[in-house]
């Protein structure tokens, strides 16, 4: 008995070692794979963030032999330093109108997209080529269009429709609804196509549903389309507001930041503070901070907005 | 069997001999130096290093064009960093004072106290405002490579139709602008003067107010007081009350070439764009700055530095060219291809200079304006001022605030940001 159980146990031991064994070596297999992307992400993606938190709390102008520990003194004077307020309030006024106003312009031409129509395809290129057009160039092209004399090809348009012509770019007031706007047109053809998949993933039955049970158009988006597009919806705000607080490249190339730098931006004060200035601590900490903020922003809006998205089944 | 070994010892004699000969006659050292000159400015540069290299054998120099101003910046300021910077560079004032702190470069005073140095003679030949801004401490540091100054650009044969005389104060500047400033249907065709947003716009006035940018110690800035309110004052009322000027962000030789505009203020290197972007159309004048009280001008552009990193044999090589580019000879010709103001008092005073000025005479008035030049404060802190003033001459041109209120908005943040140097 005793030796019939010990016989009957050993084959069983020897199977779990050659599993162990087995899982090892696809383990091993699966790392090796791993490694060479995971050398790269941690050589220069997680060091260079964990050395950027480092250097935030300290005061280092990259050639000095010393960097003196400062504590959270970079993080304080933020708060106290006007041009690092404005650029805040600027990226926000930028997030807040272009953001939404974009979103919403996405879904009414991706609802328009999406019907039967002749040539639909050209349509839906059309919208798509700003996105896949890169943004230095298409920023140039916009400056020519808000050309500030009375040469600039919208001027040219006010002043046949009887307007006085503005100064958009170099005006202060003026200067951000421009780069709005830019950005808008910009990003657009990329939120159509997210809503076209979106839309096209709602199943007729629905519609038809409605259809019988006498729902308008009008009701039938309001209560079939919207609630269904939803994931969508979250998706786009998530990412554009991610996007859209790091905006940078943009408002540097259609206006400088200017003027009065009322288009500054927070990465652009990063930029200027890391890059011109060389205070390599102060920059590393507004970069933290625009964490921070970007952060909290989601976790509201999974709080907020997650809970009335709608998942089909 | 036998006549191949003797071949082969041939050969390996022979291949020896070759490389060994011409390091044993003169070893090379190899440096480099960094520049911005863009453009016809990089041409000249490249064709005086060339010349250095031929006249050098044992010395080889790498002309490395590194983009703009702020690009080389950014690129020597991360080479210092990484240990890998140029031998030598070009560096504003501001970068110098940063550069001096870091230990990031060596002052030209131990090369010209040097068996290859410069006799006493030789250094006081350069222009003394020149050495006074190259000095920190008492000791020489860099030296000044391609200096250039502020100047009023005209059109010559605008004014000569007009019969105007070219202006010399703030009253003849405003007159004449208003005299050439033209309106068709109520719409301004072409405009008298121009102003940029800038420092270095509001210095061109400031300046010739007699006063200063900083308070005698260094320690507070000066610039929001009366002379500074007044001569702000003066540029919003050219732009903003009698409607003379406009504002542009940008460059204005383009718009001053196509007519758009009768005259704006550049410095030297500005007469070969501005004459490119002319072409011929009309004729281009000079006038040193209108003035207020004083004749003054500011002046800008960079010195030459050798870096620290470099080997003694090649900051000794550095040496040799930053003497070679600062020599009378070079400076001299320097400034007839590049229009940049000449280093040294024999070069202004050369007959060949003379004859440069008359066979263009508007050089003259590039070469005069140094009698008045004045530096910029050599601190790192000027960085951040200059931005700060920028941000009051834009905000009050744009009318956002009077100009007190924008200068002494200005005098607070850069009076901060002195308070803590040397902390």
């Amino acid at each position: 008995m005793g030796v019939a159980e010990a016989v009957g146990e050993r084959p069983a031991a020897a199977r779990a070692a050659e599993r162990r064994r087995r899982v090892l070596v696809e383990n091993l297999e699966a790392w090796a794979f791993l490694l060479p992307a995971l050398v790269i992400l941690l050589a220069f993606h997680f060091l260079p963030i964990f050395y950027a938190f480092f250097v935030s709390l300290r005061d280092w102008d990259m050639i000095s032999p010393e960097k003196p520990f400062v504590g959270a003194a970079n993080y304080v004077g933020l708060w106290s330093d006007r041009d690092f307020v404005l650029a805040l309030r600027n990226t926000v006024t930028y997030v807040v109108a272009s953001v939404p106003l974009g979103i919403a312009l996405g879904l009414g031409v991706a609802l328009l997209l999406n019907q039967r129509l002749r040539g639909i395809g050209f349509f839906r290129t059309a919208f798509f080529v700003p996105y896949v057009t890169a943004v230095v160039p298409a920023a140039i092209v916009w400056r020519w269009i808000f050309h500030p004399d009375q040469f600039g090809y919208l001027n040219y348009l006010l002043t046949l429709l009887g307007q006085a012509p503005r100064t958009w770019i170099l005006d202060p007031d003026l200067a951000m609804a421009t780069v709005i706007t830019v950005a808008i047109w910009g990003r657009l053809g990329y939120d159509v196509v997210v809503y076209l998949a979106g839309l096209q993933n709602i199943s007729p039955d629905y519609y038809e549903a409605a259809q019988i049970d006498g729902a308008g158009p009008w009701q039938t988006f309001w209560r079939i389309t919207l609630p269904l597009l939803s994931p969508t919806t979250y998706f786009l705000l998530i990412i554009s507001g991610i996007g859209a607080f790091k905006v940078f490249v943009l408002p540097l190339v259609l206006t400088q930041g200017g003027p009065l730098k009322r288009t500054t931006t927070i990465v652009m004060k990063l930029f200027t503070d890391g890059f011109q200035r060389f205070e390599m601590g102060y920059a590393a900490a507004i970069a933290f901070t625009l964490f921070g903020i970007i952060f909290i922003l989601t976790l509201i809006q999974r709080r907020l907005v997650g809970r009335r998205v709608h998942y089909d089944v | 069997m036998r006549r191949i070994g003797t071949w082969l010892a041939l050969l390996v004699a022979v291949a020896i001999a070759a490389t060994a000969a011409p390091s044993a006659a003169a070893p090379t050292v190899t440096i480099s130096f960094w520049h911005g000159m863009s453009g016809p400015l990089g041409g000249t540069t490249a064709k005086l290093i060339d010349e250095f290299n031929r006249l050098n054998p044992g010395i080889t120099v790498l002309n490395q064009y590194q983009g703009s101003y702020g690009a080389l910046n950014q690129k020597l300021v991360a080479a210092i960093a990484a240990g890998a910077p140029p031998t030598v560079t070009q560096v504003f004032s501001n970068w110098t004072d940063q550069f001096i702190e870091a230990k990031a470069i060596v002052p030209v005073e131990r090369f010209i106290q040097g068996p290859d140095g410069l006799s006493d003679d030789e250094v006081n030949d350069i222009l003394p405002i020149l050495r006074r801004g190259n000095t920190y401490d008492g000791v020489l540091w860099t030296m000044p490579f391609n200096k250039s100054l502020w100047i009023l650009f005209y059109n010559a044969t605008l004014l000569r139709q007009n019969r105007l005389a070219v202006p010399e104060t703030w009253e003849d500047l405003l007159k004449v602008s208003q005299a050439l400033t033209q309106t068709e249907g109520g719409r301004v065709t072409r405009y008298g003067f121009v102003l940029r947003p800038f420092i270095d716009y509001f210095a061109a006035f400031y300046l010739t107010t007699g006063a200063e940018w900083l308070t005698r110690d260094g320690a507070r800035v000066a610039f929001n007081g009366t002379e500074g309110v007044r001569a702000l004052q003066f540029m919003v009322d050219l732009a903003n009350k009698y409607k003379v000027a406009y504002v542009i962000p940008g460059f204005a030789d383009q718009d001053f070439a196509a007519g758009k505009v009768a005259m704006y203020i550049a410095t030297n290197p500005g007469v070969v764009f501005s004459q490119q972007a002319i072409g011929g159309k009309f004729e281009l004048g000079l006038a040193e700055l209108p003035r207020d009280r004083v004749t003054a001008t500011s002046i800008s552009g960079t010195d030459l530095a050798i870096m620290a990193r470099a080997t003694p044999e090649q900051q000794a090589a550095g040496w040799k060219l930053i003497k070679f580019l600062t020599s009378a000879a070079v400076t001299t010709r320097w400034h007839q291809e590049t229009y940049y103001a000449p280093v040294r008092r024999s070069a202004l005073n050369s007959s060949l200079m003379q004859q440069y000025v008359r066979q263009e005479p508007i050089r003259k008035v590039l070469l005069d304006a140094l009698a008045s030049a004045k530096v910029d404060p050599p601190i790192k802190e000027w960085f951040d001022i200059r931005d700060f003033v920028s941000t009051a001459v834009e905000t009050a041109l744009l009318a956002k605030a009077t100009p007190k209120q924008a200068l002494d908005e200005a005098a607070a943040r850069s009076n901060a940001v002195l308070a803590k140097r040397g902390k």
